[in-house]
């Protein structure tokens, strides 16, 4: 109970660090998804079950404090976590499974936010893509991988495995 | 879920438990999709956003120097304050000039400001919204106008008890009524991508010209009269269209906003 009420509370400061952190590490207003590398984690790690639900609570954080159409992100994150799960399938594997797990989420998220929020509507179809949603998948991709490669995230490997 | 496991296992549908939790989350989300807008909804969306509210102001807090912050929001709020005045002089001496025998004339500026802190800034893609740290128990309400030192950003569009949402100006949902400065002609403010806005609604035959002032003419009810929203950069008559297409430079930048104020209008205006 304890642990789950500790993973709960991790992801409530990813949540945060979504939309405090990250606008600090923007680059031409493009943001990495915090949300989406915290989720393939615990995709990989506890199933596609267990993603499903994180991806749901974290999504529905995020829409309550963006303003925008509620059920957005959990709509998008629940699938993300559905994902991860299903790559991993229960087992943190390796890191060929988190990579692809990571872009395939990654771009999945983003073409839900692309989708539903619309902003073909003004700008065309290719312009927004173009602008945010590829270098926003490229960007969380990127950093997923930092991510991957820093000693922190081997040495939770380690224990992990160990 | 321990029950639904148990369910699933005694029909021997174990392998399909992660495709039914994602369908009824999916479902879930979809619901809340077509629920948005309603009360209910949005008062959990509030609990929500105050809960988060406890653990983004002590992030907020690690960067700022206390003792100068104190002392350059009163200046900002000053400096606010004066250019709004400054705007609305302007606004009052064209009608001066125009309306020379009526002599119905604001005496002085009746905005109030609130400033309030950005502690949050668009967690989702597509959304342009900021979460600041002022709700209903600092007097903030629904459909106030926000704006910072150099022009208007946008309204609130959700109030919590210590914290609010602020739609911006580069919201699709957000549009201000706008007068052009020297040529007089109103219009409404529309996102169309990009840093900059459109104003849609003036007529063709309008000479509105580049570097015309831009400011809010109070027409919607919402956004208090005289509020500089930018300068225009272009305009462009297309072919046959009825309304001439300009473009004009918010005068604020959206993309650095980190402390604003809220515009308590104690005067009532002119509603359409």
């Amino acid at each position: 109970m304890i642990l789950h009420l500790l993973h709960l509370l991790i992801g409530v400061i990813i949540v945060v660090l979504q939309i405090t952190l990250a606008n600090y590490i923007a680059i031409f207003s493009v943001k990495p998804d915090l949300i989406v590398i915290f989720l393939v984690v615990r995709g990989l790690i506890s199933g596609s079950t267990a993603g499903v639900i994180w991806g749901f609570t974290l999504g529905f954080l995020a829409d309550a404090v963006s303003g925008g159409l509620t059920g957005m992100g959990s709509l998008a994150y629940c699938v993300a976590g559905f994902i991860a799960g299903r790559v991993g399938a229960g087992k943190m594997i390796g890191r060929v499974h988190y990579m692809f797990a990571l872009a395939v989420s990654s771009v999945v998220v983003n073409l839900i936010f692309y989708y539903f929020g619309e902003p073909w509507r003004e700008q065309g179809l290719l312009m927004p893509l173009l602008k945010h949603t590829i270098p926003g998948i490229l960007y969380t991709y990127g950093l997923g991988m930092v991510w991957m490669m820093s000693p922190f995230c081997r040495f939770l490997a380690e224990r992990r495995r160990g | 879920m321990a029950g639904m496991s148990a369910f699933l296992e005694k029909f021997h549908l174990e392998s399909l438990e992660p495709w039914i939790v994602l369908g009824l989350a999916v479902l879930i989300s979809l619901g809340l999709m077509a629920t948005s807008e309603r009360p209910g909804t949005e008062a959990v969306r509030v609990r929500t956003t105050e809960m988060l509210e406890v653990f983004v102001r002590p992030i907020n807090l690690i960067p700022t120097i206390v003792s100068l912050k104190g002392e350059n929001t009163r200046l900002r709020a000053e400096n606010t304050r004066l250019k709004i005045e400054t705007s609305q002089l302007r606004e009052a001496q064209f009608e001066n000039l125009r309306l020379r025998q009526m002599l119905d004339f604001r005496e002085g500026s009746s905005l109030t400001l609130r400033s309030a802190q950005v502690i949050g800034k668009n967690p989702l893609p597509g959304v342009s919204s900021l979460l600041i740290n002022a709700g209903w128990n600092a007097g903030v309400r629904k459909n106030m106008a926000v704006v910072n030192d150099r022009g208007l950003i946008g309204e609130v569009s959700r109030v919590g008890s210590g914290t609010s949402v602020v739609h911006l100006l580069t919201d699709r949902n957000v549009g201000a009524a706008v007068r052009l400065s020297n040529c007089r002609a109103d219009g409404i403010t529309s996102w169309m991508g990009g840093k900059n806005l459109m104003i849609e609604g003036i007529a063709s035959a309008t000479p509105a010209r580049l570097g015309e002032e831009v400011i809010t003419s109070g027409l919607d009810g919402v956004f208090p009269p005289g509020i500089l929203v930018g300068q225009v950069i272009r305009t462009q008559r297309a072919g046959e269209n009825l309304f001439l297409e300009i473009e004009v430079e918010p005068a604020a930048d959206f993309s650095t906003i980190e402390e604003i104020f809220v515009v308590w209008d104690n005067e009532p205006h002119q509603t359409p």
